[in-house]
């Protein structure tokens, strides 16, 4: 496969979103008429064909340019030209390199196993082809997002994501929280994709001042042009910050609402409200995902601002701690995973922040199958639940002893959280560990040493509270005795469910082996540094633009700290363990309540209210934009539109059909009225107005004057005066009763020069002068 | 202004003539019985003919007399009309004993 | 009401009697700055000067093509002499005279009639003001009187006024027509429906309708003052009122083998005159105002017929007998 592999006229690589897109398209036209099976049947098969033509590009064409060394150039297949503006370009483009070829296996093979367990899950659904529509649909934007090879095609897939969350979890709209939760999603995630859009834009522009015609978005112009100078140029608005960090902090920003970092994590708990496999694959495996991607998709923008890295980072930290310290009050077995998401996601943007891209695309690959598990074993746990009769299938007040009655759950369930709590050999401690090594080693130019160090400490706390309030929840699930009726009667679910949660166990476990830390001396096999290689070449490895000569980001580590590192978190996770059992080891447990009500009251209100996030925002953003609405309705809308705009023009028109019913009421005297008025109106308007002036003709050596004094009444009673020999003044004539020259017609002999009439309006004793030039062809001498 | 006075011209003659007619207008604007009207009406007509013959007269022997035969025809033409306009008073009076115009509306909508 | 006709007539009378009276004679261009000849129709200045040398004080000249014309001796002028007229007042009497194509010589004096005009534009002018006040005064009784009987009387006078108008135009045959026509038989119809009615007396002013009655009112009084200061503001032409009756037409009345021998003319205006012209060219409408009024006598007579019943009622179909 190269550049230009099509098959049947779509580029191959434009193939792996297309399908699903196309199983979108028959679940959502024609499947309400379908059967289950073929529903099902299309649905998976798409993604599952999806992640064959994925798998093969990847292993065959792919490999083979990486083993040439061009892995991270990849393979680009355009389809073609959508925008092209001005200078601006786009086009709809598709790119493999290794990066992406992690993200779309983990997608295609993470989504197949959902789908596959969607059957079961939602067998009893009515609406049972738009979920499956819905959810190829999701995985085609994703696979866009993932593989797209400039921003613009990108955003197409951050956005459809988006309407596919949605979508999905509002997906029993017919409760009405449901619904505010899909909204609460879309509205949250909206806010980030503004920000997405300026960072966009800014970008554009930057390109744009290195040379005009380079203004692209594309990957390869933006990595091109990134390490030339103009996106270290500054923006005057930050002073001697670079345009990187206005980008990138923008970007961020826009990952933190996709991906639920601080502050606009505040959908995700909500977001629980959609079915369980949603949760699994949206909120856990891929959609979340997207934000750490798009990061380490820019590694090269984020590696040239040292103050966008740090914003990463610190974002990212907060996030991980206030999670972890939101979880500890929740009673809802599918928000505590909500909580540890977002938790983990922040894990993730810690190693963005520290340049371990490697990092975190390894905790991105491992949370994927670990959480998936989680989240589908919960929903299995609540399936039965429900299936005896529960009416709060999620409270896990309500469970317990459940190791016996799902015994296939309870397995995964185990492994998937010693994975979480970071216990070897399971995937999550590899990956945790090589953040925490990253975050302790990292040593960003200008900045102390030190604030590896506290990443590394606040990061440590993190996963201790992650190991405790997720070993909280399988102890108060599985562990004990049953504290309620269905508790005591569920039984293991069926197969379609059981499978997928072998699967992602089994990966929950093994995956971890692909990218084991370097240690000096010791030599391991080849593939357990793979991931770290394939990843090499899609990512920036040095800093940029960071002074003189060029950084490169992994500090340098010596055995004993790579070891000390590695045994430091093994006893964070143990000792969480340990404290989770202690406490809650046999169930709810008294001292936890009476702690709960002494000492610790306020921090548990604290958690249980989710820092009062919600709170905030409502009274903040929510209610005063409420306000402004209703207030715009009833201005805008309901006055000016509907009463001034609306009925005022019926109004009006009312009026002057009133006006002119008078005119027509059949009174015939009243239409003489009507003719009378319109006779004085002629009358009155018409006034023919020739100015006043004098025209002329020359005879001979005589210049015959003739007055015109224009028509109009008064003018013919209008007495004149001239003046014909220039002196200015009105002339006089003996022979006229008056004394002076008031003749119309007057005849000048051998004058040249200026004749003067005055004539005077009889009516308004207007005076009106008229000058005119006399030119006179014949000689003045000798003419009398 | 004297002149105005002493000199008779057409324009006086034109200026009377114009000035019945507004009047016979206001005539049949103000009042409602119909009878009043009528007689506005032939105010007018009256009015119509001092204009024609006043044209005649300045226009003299210019022009051939038939600005007189013009008005003898409109002097029979408004007997005609005042007859059967008087017809229709003494018509509509028989049924409605009053002949005030503004009551004569039941065609109205 | 009675008593005011009887001033009126009073005053008439008066005023005729003035007129007649021999006046100062230099009435006719009494302030002669108005009186402008030049704007006399194609005469040159040099024809006007000539004129007004040769008869002093001339004014309404005009200058055209000649018909024939009789003068004093009875002679027959025919062919197409260029000539020059002119009217002057000579011994307090108006007379038209005709001057020789260069306005230096007068040929002939032209009827100089002391007919009913008389000689004095100012008794002319009193007579014009007042028949024109009678005219406006009785229009505006009709206009403004609550009796009917009252209204018609005013209209009655009305129209005599006119009918004087219409002599002092020398439209002699219509002012008669006017008197006999107008005030002696429609408003005798007029009084004859006014008796049926046997209600004399109605409001002056419609009590409903006031906008547009206020309108019209308005739109009326500015158009009347409009009038005027047209009347006021134009140039006076020529006092048309002094001026000599316009020549009638002359008509062959014998002839001897193909060849006209005596000619008459009609007086402009007099009734042989409207005659020719009514039965001549205006023949047709002559015709159809007969059958006009034919049409207007059925008409009344069927629309103010009061309803019979048998005679009134819808044909029956007739169930025997060829249709």
């Amino acid at each position: 496969m190269d550049q230009s592999t099509t098959f049947a006229g779509v580029p191959a690589l434009a193939w792996i979103p297309l399908l699903p897109l196309l199983g979108a398209l028959i679940n959502l036209t024609i499947g309400r008429k379908a059967s289950k099976a073929f529903v099902h049947s299309v649905a998976l098969g798409a993604v599952v064909l999806a992640f064959v033509v994925a798998a093969y590009a990847v292993f065959f064409p792919l490999l083979e340019l990486f083993h040439d060394g061009k892995g991270g150039v990849g393979i680009t297949q355009v389809a073609y030209t959508w925008i092209e503006v001005g200078s601006f370009k786009a086009q709809l483009a598709f790119r493999l390199d290794t990066l992406s070829a992690v993200m779309i296996l983990i997608v295609t093979f993470v989504g197949s196993l959902i789908h596959l367990y969607s059957i079961g899950y939602m067998a009893h659904d009515p609406r049972y082809s738009a979920f499956f529509g819905y959810l190829n649909l999701f995985t085609g934007s994703m696979l866009i997002l993932v593989l797209a090879a400039n921003m613009p095609v990108m955003f197409i897939g951050w956005e459809g994501v988006g309407l596919c969350s949605f979508l999905l979890i509002g997906f029993w709209f017919e409760n009405e929280a449901f619904a505010s939760a899909g909204r609460k999603a879309f509205v949250v995630n909206r806010i980030g994709d503004f920000a997405f859009l300026l960072g966009m834009f800014l970008l554009f522009w930057a390109t744009q001042k290195v040379s005009p015609e380079a203004g692209s978005l594309d990957f390869a112009t933006l990595k091109s042009t990134a390490v030339g100078p103009s996106l270290t140029q500054a923006l005057p608005l930050w002073g001697n910050e670079r345009l990187a960090a206005a980008a990138g902090i923008l970007l961020f920003i826009g990952a933190c609402g996709k991906s639920a970092q601080l502050p606009l994590f505040v959908w995700l708990p909500d977001a629980m409200a959609g079915p369980t496999p949603v949760s699994a694959l949206i909120h856990a495996a891929t959609m979340v995902t997207a934000g750490v991607y798009m990061v380490c998709r820019l590694s090269f923008l984020y590696a040239s601002s040292t103050t966008a890295l740090i914003v990463v980072a610190t974002v990212g930290l907060l996030t991980a701690l206030a999670a972890a310290f939101m979880a500890f009050a929740q009673t809802d077995l599918k928000k505590v995973l909500a909580y540890s998401t977002v938790s983990q996601l922040g894990f993730m943007f810690v190693a963005a922040g520290t340049g371990n891209w490697t990092a975190a695309i390894f905790h991105l690959g491992t949370h994927a199958f670990f959480k998936a598990c989680l989240f589908l074993g919960a929903g299995s746990v609540m399936h039965s639940l429900e299936h005896e009769g529960s009416h709060t299938p999620g409270d896990i007040m309500t469970m317990g002893g459940l190791r016996k009655r799902l015994p296939i759950t309870h397995a995964t369930f185990l492994i998937s959280c010693l994975a979480i709590a970071g216990i070897v050999p399971f995937a999550g401690f590899f990956s945790k560990d090589e953040i925490l090594g990253g975050a302790f080693s990292v040593h960003p130019p200008g900045w102390p040493e030190l604030y590896g160090k506290v990443l590394w400490v606040g990061l440590l706390i993190a996963a201790l509270g992650t190991a405790f309030y997720m070993w909280r929840l399988y102890f108060l699930v599985f562990a004990g005795e049953a504290r309620s009726e269905p508790a005591k009667q569920a039984h293991e679910s069926p197969a379609t469910m059981t499978a997928p949660l072998v699967v992602l166990a089994t990966l929950a476990t093994l995956a971890g082996f692909i990218g084991l830390p370097h240690l000096e001396g010791v030599h391991l096999p080849a593939f357990t540094h793979a991931l770290h290689h394939w990843l090499e070449p899609s990512v920036t490895a040095e800093w940029y633009g960071a002074g003189p000569g060029v950084h490169a980001i992994e500090g340098e580590v010596g055995n004993g700290t790579t070891v000390m590192l590695m045994l430091v978190a093994l006893a964070v996770g143990a000792s969480g363990i340990a404290g989770a059992y202690l406490f809650y080891g046999r169930g709810p447990s008294k001292t936890v309540a009476q702690l709960v009500d002494g000492p610790l009251a306020g921090a548990y209100n604290a958690s249980k209210h989710k820092l009062w996030f919600d709170e905030v925002y409502d009274a903040i953003f929510v209610r005063p934009f409420k306000v402004l609405a209703r207030g715009l309705f009833e201005i805008v809308d309901r006055f000016v539109i509907d009463t001034v705009a609306v009925n005022g023009a019926a109004f009006v028109v009312g009026i002057f059909g009133r006006i002119s019913r008078w005119f027509q009421n059949g009174n015939v005297q009243r239409y003489l009225v009507g003719v009378v008025v319109g006779g004085a109106l002629v009358f009155a308007i018409t006034d023919c107005h020739d100015h006043a002036t004098f025209d002329y003709k020359v005879v001979g050596n005589q210049v015959q004057i003739r007055a015109q004094p224009g028509s109009g009444i008064e003018g013919a009673t209008a007495t004149i005066r001239w003046d014909l020999d220039g002196d200015g003044k009105p002339d006089h004539d003996p022979a006229s009763p008056t004394g002076w020259l008031e003749k119309r017609e007057v005849t000048v002999t051998g004058y040249d020069g200026t004749v003067t009439m005055w004539i005077v309006d009889p009516i308004s004793h207007k005076e009106i002068k008229v000058a005119k030039k006399i030119n006179l062809n014949v000689a003045a001498q000798g003419a009398k | 202004m004297t002149s105005l006075v002493w000199n008779i011209g057409y324009g006086h003659f034109l200026v009377l003539a114009a000035v019945l007619f507004l009047i016979g207008v206001a005539g049949v604007l103000v009042r409602r019985n119909a009878l009043i009207i009528l007689m506005s009406v032939e105010l007018m007509l009256n009015a119509a003919n001092v204009t024609l013959i006043a044209f005649s007269r300045m226009w003299g022997d210019k022009a051939a007399l038939s600005a007189h035969t013009f008005a003898l025809i409109v002097i029979a033409v408004a007997a005609a009309e005042a007859a059967v306009g008087l017809a229709i008073v003494v018509a509509v009076f028989r049924g409605r004993h009053n002949v005030e115009v503004d009551r004569l509306n039941t065609l109205r909508h | 009401m009675t008593r005011t006709l009887i001033l009126l007539t009073a005053v008439l009378g008066l005023v005729a009697a003035l007129g007649s009276a021999p006046a100062a004679a230099q009435d006719a261009p009494d302030d002669g700055t108005q009186v402008v000849p030049v704007a006399a129709s194609g005469c040159t200045a040099e024809i006007i000067g000539n004129v007004q040398q040769a008869l002093p004080g001339a004014f309404h000249l005009s200058c055209q093509k000649s018909r024939a014309s009789t003068d004093a001796a009875g002679r027959v002028h025919t062919g197409s002499v260029d000539a020059v007229r002119a009217d002057a007042v000579v011994n307090g009497k108006l007379i038209s005279y005709e001057l020789t194509a260069d306005g230096k010589r007068v040929i002939a004096s032209i009827d100089d009639h002391s007919d009913l005009i008389g000689s004095s534009g100012k008794g002319m002018a009193l007579l014009f003001w007042a028949f024109a006040a009678a005219s406006i005064a009785g229009a505006l009784f009709v206009v403004t009187r609550k009796n009917l009987i009252a209204a018609v009387m005013g209209m009655v006078g009305s129209f005599l006024g006119i009918a004087a108008i219409y002599m002092m135009l020398y439209a002699q045959f219509l002012a008669v027509v006017q008197m006999l026509v107008y005030a002696g038989a429609i408003m005798v119809l007029f009084v004859f429906v006014v008796m049926i009615l046997n209600r004399p007396e109605d409001e002056p002013v419609a009590p409903s309708g006031r906008a547009g009655q206020v309108l019209g009112g308005l739109a009326i009084l500015y158009l009347i003052g409009r009038l005027v200061m047209i009347l006021v503001q134009v140039q006076p032409p020529d006092p048309a009122i002094a001026a000599a009756a316009p020549r009638g037409d002359e008509q062959c009345v014998a002839w001897k083998e193909s060849k006209c021998v005596r000619t008459e003319h009609y007086e402009w205006g007099s009734i042989t005159a409207v005659g020719t012209d009514l039965f001549g060219p205006g023949l047709f409408p002559f015709e159809a105002i007969s059958i006009l009024l034919l049409l207007a006598v059925v008409g009344a007579v069927a629309v103010a017929r009061p309803l019979r019943e048998e005679n009134d009622a819808p044909a029956k179909v007739r169930t025997e007998g060829a249709p």
